[in-house]
């Protein structure tokens, strides 16, 4: 009966929606406080339906209810519990109900942040928000029901794909989902501000939580998603310019250009048309991920069922809300009144220049993942557009954003002063380039990218800690001084020297995967491999029975530079239920930061040995490392007062040039 | 400055910006593109050895032979094939009989020498390229639909 | 009849939340207001910085400079005028209301009517496997023990239990197999030996093949065969052409069961039957080695023998199950269910019994109706 019911909130959530999206447009076009109303209880009655919805289908997950036709085709009796329950979001139609409950969750959010939001712009927000979730509820009642039901039941389910049975999988489309979704409410926000002609700092205030709220969720979406990718595919890569991968990774370019923008917007009230343009592409982008993703026009991991009519509807819903935000822009931009120009060198000028680059290398991006389906359209040739051509054009776009953010980084805001800013960077240019000759002294003859890229991540983490250090100690004497300044100082200031420290922390991590090394050899018990100051010496191979599959166990031991440094324990699974398919589990000790990788290849046909990958990686943890100290900066900006009380902008209170970046790999 | 330098001073680095990226993109898209072939259009367009692209199709079912690190195979579409060999370690889910992606360099007696070998998510799963190539031979059949009951 | 009032309960709670602020009737129009509040807070914050120190005096005038221009700027776009509450609001909140009313459980109940089962109920498998063992999924449960039995396939035990439920569910393929893993994980038993024979029998449709065979011959050297292996045995030399033989073998058999053997009426019945039966061409030679559409035509005889045995004088749930089976098998859809509603006549008071003949019927891809 509880899936009934859930099925219902369902339908009934799809109700109140319409009225969500309906009333309070009226209500604000006609001055009726009442009818703008109307949206706040409605999207927070939206949310407790969806939450209870999802709930329910958790529960019917968790106590195997194969009744319904989404667990019996997603789930299995055996399987680990914390499966059954990440399962809930590991399939087709239930990480659907997951996205529209994200987006209430939003909605809930915004309805109830009275203080810090106009009413005219809420109700808007709300109503805009409500279209998104009337949109994908139809999807998810029409192509994609969850609770649908079987008679009779099927005895047993046909298991998750093993692959996605893994903590990363609990963690990674939640995340990444929070990111996509989020991006809804800033899309709201500019289609509200589109429909009521007015846009001004407060609206550029009051959207720039929610931006750092969905990008920094959506930059641990991508880092957990990455180093997912890293230990469960076992070939030890963590980025391949996959589609898929491509698709999160624009709208996470978008929004970081937007958040910047918004600064822009909020301190000089200029950018204005160009912020809210960014703010419709950034949605768009997270769209059009899900429309690659879920139509099946891309195959991958992340395709669970490709469903020609699916594809169909999420490109109306695309088409629909791309086109018709773009055409809403086209009408009512014109109508917004301009900002200012500015100074080109200032700090505006250098967030210009961060949203230019930004927005360029997020076109490389675009380019290289829609060409090929866009080409096989046309012409039906097949080509594949892979790491080689990201490398030669997102690279080059992003190395100089990279180069020039401790510029924009700490100069003044209206007129700027090049060589003054040359100046007060000496310090952290020295450290950097002090450290890339003293690291390319030491591995003289290793590769060159190595050294350079760890100056320029020591160059961007040293800029970040010397200018935050700057304002707290220039002008202060005194210790007491010192600390009154630093506790003064936002709390944004703090947070966005601490996510431009974490790209920072990344690029070394990125840079040191150049001497990242990979062996491979036919081991049986007894035999080393060993590269550099590491070995493996091949103890034991076993089987070992788990919950659902069964396991062949490599067993080895660890020496660094001749002492014992513990066992790794490297797996290669089948999965009975799944029909004996066969996942690889990579061991993975890590050592500080740098990580020894061993694999299984195939069993030899003598049964007794096996082939082993051994991967030593140097400094790779600082990757994932980074991208969470960037999403701790973003959280810190957030947790500021002045978003909550909307306090103005003090003259060179804010960072914020220059952009966080993932970069591809290898 | 004057407000109409400025405003040029911005349109031009807009420009200069933009035309960076699309000059990155032209010559990228010359360079670092890989076409896909099925085995058919190897033999029958007569693709000159040295090009570089992916090949897919199935792997032979009985045509694997493994010598040490070295795996040699046929990769067929169940018209034409072509002998593919790669040293290193396969994906988990290469089988006989199974669809299989492979990039690398057509070598000059007609041998493939791969330098990956993509792998597949899922047992139920085939590349694309793969089944469009046996589509176009006329031997795909739409794997049988899950049970609904 | 409970989900209905639920649905209600919800339905009319979804409404009210919707109907909330029309009803409380804020009048206050929608002005700029807020714009005006968040800058005074502004100007207000800036204040505390500069007493705290934090921005020096000069920064904090500028900034309170523009907050000032945004507030003068945002106050000429101006407080909208209000609308006077009249009868035009009045008629607009009720046409909302309207909307609000109708909308609501138009769509909910139209989407949820479409594709709802509001009277199925649920199945969590714990439930089901925890049912009481005479209704309980017969299914259900042979599939956790076979899920169980993948992973651990040396578990001897798992497949003793698992063998008698193959065999009364008619997959003697499977059952032979699994009384095979009985003998291979326990050790072998003359026991255990002549099931993996009775199974393969069982298996190929009565006729005892060069495989069942040597199962019997295995457990004859561990211990002296029971009625059992004998009884098939002798079924073989029938199938060999000697039925002196096979009726001698039969009648010692008989000789030596005790009193209250209930498989007495079996043999005498076999005995009976070979007795009776035409002769087998001259030279006869055991079924397996005729030609196929003679074997087919021998085994059907057996069928046959058997549905008219069962039709007159009845028998066990599992005979009726062996019957649908071997019907289906042999692709006599007709003649399968023809049994299979005999089958309902004949077990009428027998609900187990019938169950597991439906099952049997089930898995043999027959449609049974209750």
């Amino acid at each position: 009966m509880l899936v009934e019911i859930a099925h219902f909130s369902l339908a009934l959530a799809l109700g109140l929606s319409l009225v969500q999206m309906v009333i309070p447009i009226w209500g604000v076009r006609r001055n009726d406080m009442a009818l703008a109303r109307v949206g706040e209880p409605a999207a927070v009655g939206v949310f407790l339906l969806l939450f209870f919805a999802f709930s329910v289908l958790m529960y019917a997950y968790a106590v195997s209810d194969f009744s319904v036709q989404n667990v019996a085709e997603n789930s299995h009796s055996a399987k680990p519990f914390i499966y059954k329950l990440t399962g809930t979001w590991g399939n087709h139609e239930g990480s659907m109900v997951l996205w529209v409950l994200i987006l209430s969750l939003f909605g809930a959010l915004v309805a109830l942040a009275r203080k810090s939001l106009p009413d005219r712009l809420r109700s808007g927000t709300l109503a805009a928000q409500a279209s998104v979730t009337v949109a994908f509820l139809l999807f998810i009642l029409f192509t994609s029901n969850p609770f649908n039901r079987l008679d009779p039941a099927p005895p047993e389910g046909n298991d998750l794909n093993p692959i996605l049975q893994d903590l990363g999988l609990a963690i990674h489309p939640p995340l990444l989902y929070i990111g996509y979704v989020g991006f809804s409410i800033t899309y709201a926000f500019a289609i509200a501000a589109l429909i009521d002609g007015r846009i001004d700092a407060v609206w550029a205030r009051a959207v720039r939580p929610w931006t750092l709220a969905a990008w920094l969720f959506l930059t641990l979406g991508i880092a957990m998603g990455s180093y997912w990718a890293y230990y469960e595919l076992g070939w030890g890569g963590w980025w391949f310019w996959d589609p898929v991968e491509n698709a999160s990774l624009m709208p996470w370019l978008a929004g970081t250009a937007l958040i910047h923008s918004t600064i822009v917007m909020e301190k000089r009230d200029s950018l204005k048309v160009w912020t809210i343009l960014l703010a419709i592409l950034t949605f768009s982008l997270s769209l059009l991920g899900t429309f690659l993703v879920r139509s099946g026009v891309l195959t991958s991991v992340h395709t669970f069922a490709t469903d020609p009519q699916r594809g169909l509807f999420i490109l109306i819903i695309l088409m629909v809300f791309i086109g018709g935000s773009l055409a809403l822009f086209a009408w009512r931009a014109p109508m917004l009144r301009q900002g200012g120009l500015f100074a080109p060198v200032s700090r505006e000028g250098t967030l210009v220049i961060n949203n230019l680059f930004l927005a360029a290398a997020c076109g490389t991006v675009f380019i290289g993942t829609l060409y090929p389906l866009a080409l096989e359209g046309l012409t039906g040739a097949k080509i594949s557009v892979g790491p080689p051509f990201f490398n030669a054009t997102f690279l080059p776009l992003v190395i100089p954003l990279l180069l020039l953010l401790p510029f924009g980084q700490s100069m003044a805001w209206k007129r700027g002063d090049l060589l003054g800013t040359a100046q007060r960077l000496a310090t952290a240019i020295i450290i950097g380039v002090v450290a890339t000759v003293m690291i390319f002294a030491v591995t003289y003859g290793g590769p060159v990218a190595a050294p350079l890229g760890i100056g320029l991540g020591v160059f961007l983490i040293a800029s970040a800690v010397w200018d935050l250090g700057e304002r707290i100690i220039a002008r202060a004497s005194g210790f007491r001084a010192i600390l009154s300044r630093a506790a003064g100082l936002p709390r944004s200031a703090y947070g966005s020297a601490m996510a431009h420290a974490g790209v920072g922390i990344m690029v070394i991590g990125i840079a040191a995967t150049a001497w990242a090394t990979e062996d491979i050899a036919v081991m049986k018990p007894g035999d080393r491999l060993s590269r550099g100051g590491t070995t493996i010496i091949m103890q034991q191979i076993f089987p070992r029975t788990g919950p659902n599959y069964r396991e062949l166990v490599g067993r080895f031991a660890v020496e660094v530079d001749g002492k014992e440094r513990g066992v790794i324990d490297s797996m290669k699974r089948t999965f009975i239920t799944r029909n004996n398919m066969q996942t690889t589990e990579a061991g993975i000790r890590s050592f500080g930061p740098s990580q020894l990788y061993v694999s299984l290849g195939e069993i030899q046909p003598d049964g007794t040995s096996v082939g082993v990958r051994m991967y030593t990686k140097p400094l790779i943890l600082l990757i994932w490392i980074g991208s969470i100290v960037m999403a701790f900066g973003g959280a810190l900006s957030i947790t500021d007062r002045r978003f909550r009380v909307a306090a103005p902008a003090k003259p060179r209170a804010k960072a914020g040039a220059g952009g966080p970046h993932p970069q591809p790999a290898e | 400055m004057t407000r109409k330098q400025r405003r040029l001073a911005i349109i031009g680095s807009c420009g200069f910006v933009l035309a960076i990226a699309a000059a990155l993109v032209l010559f990228a898209m010359r360079d670092s593109i890989v076409f896909f072939h099925g085995p058919s259009d190897v033999i029958d367009k007569s693709i000159q050895a040295g090009t570089r692209f992916r090949l897919g199709g199935l792997v032979k079912e009985g045509s694997v032979v493994r010598e040490g690190q070295t795996v040699t195979f046929d990769v067929t579409d169940t018209s034409k094939q072509v002998r593919v060999t790669y040293t290193g370690i396969l994906p988990d889910l290469f089988r006989e009989g199974q669809g299989v992606v492979t990039e690398g360099v057509l070598q000059a007696g007609g041998l493939f020498k791969a330098d990956s070998v993509l792998a597949r998510h899922d047992e139920n799963y085939m590349p694309r390229e793969v089944a469009d190539a046996l589509k176009k031979q006329g031997h795909w059949q739409q794997a049988p639909a899950k049970p609904q009951s | 009849m409970l989900i209905w009032v639920i649905f209600a309960a919800l339905l009319g709670a979804a409404v009210l939340v919707a109907l909330l602020p029309l009803s409380r009737g804020s009048m206050r129009p929608v002005m700029n207001a807020d714009a005006r509040l968040m800058y005074e807070a502004q100007l207000a914050d800036i204040g505390q910085d500069l007493s705290r120190g934090v921005i020096s005096a000069a920064d904090g005038e500028l900034a309170k400079a523009e907050v000032a221009r945004r507030l003068i700027r945002a106050a000429k776009d101006g407080d909208v005028a209000a609308d006077a509450v009249g009868e035009a609001t009045y008629r607009r909140r009720r046409a909302a209301s309207a909307i609000i009313l109708s909308t609501i459980p138009l769509v909910a109940l139209s989407l949820y009517a479409a594709k709802g089962s509001p009277l199925l109920p649920a199945k969590p498998l714990a439930a089901r496997l925890s049912a009481d063992p005479a209704n309980m999924d017969l299914a259900v449960a042979l599939t956790r023990v076979e899920n169980h039995l993948q992973l651990n396939p040396s578990d001897g035990r798992g497949w003793e239990v698992l063998a008698p439920i193959y065999l009364r569910t008619g997959r003697f393929d499977d059952a032979a197999r699994a009384y095979a893993n009985v003998a291979i994980h326990l050790g072998p038993t003359m026991e255990r030996l002549v099931d993996v024979g009775e199974a393969r029998v069982l298996a190929a449709s009565g006729v005892v093949t060069a495989d069942a065979r040597a199962a019997f011959d295995e457990a004859r050297k561990l211990a002296p065969l029971n009625a059992k292996a004998l009884y098939y045995l002798a079924i073989a030399r029938e199938q060999d052409g000697d039925k002196a033989g096979a009726v001698a073998d039969l009648k010692s058999l008989l000789a030596s069961a005790p009193a209250d053997a209930g498989w007495k009426p079996m043999v005498e019945e076999r005995i009976a039957t070979i007795e009776g039966a035409p002769q087998v061409p001259q030279g006869g030679e055991a079924i397996a080695a005729l030609a196929p559409q003679d074997r087919m035509a021998a085994i059907r005889g057996m069928v046959d023998g058997l549905s008219v045995r069962l039709s007159e004088r009845g028998g066990t749930a599992e005979e009726w199950g062996r019957l649908v089976r071997a019907r289906t098998v042999m692709g006599e859809r007709k003649l399968a269910e023809e049994a299979l509603a005999k089958a309902r006549a004949a077990l009428a008071s027998d609900a187990a019994g019938l169950a597991s003949v439906e099952s049997v019927a089930r898995e043999s891809g027959l449609e049974v109706r209750p």
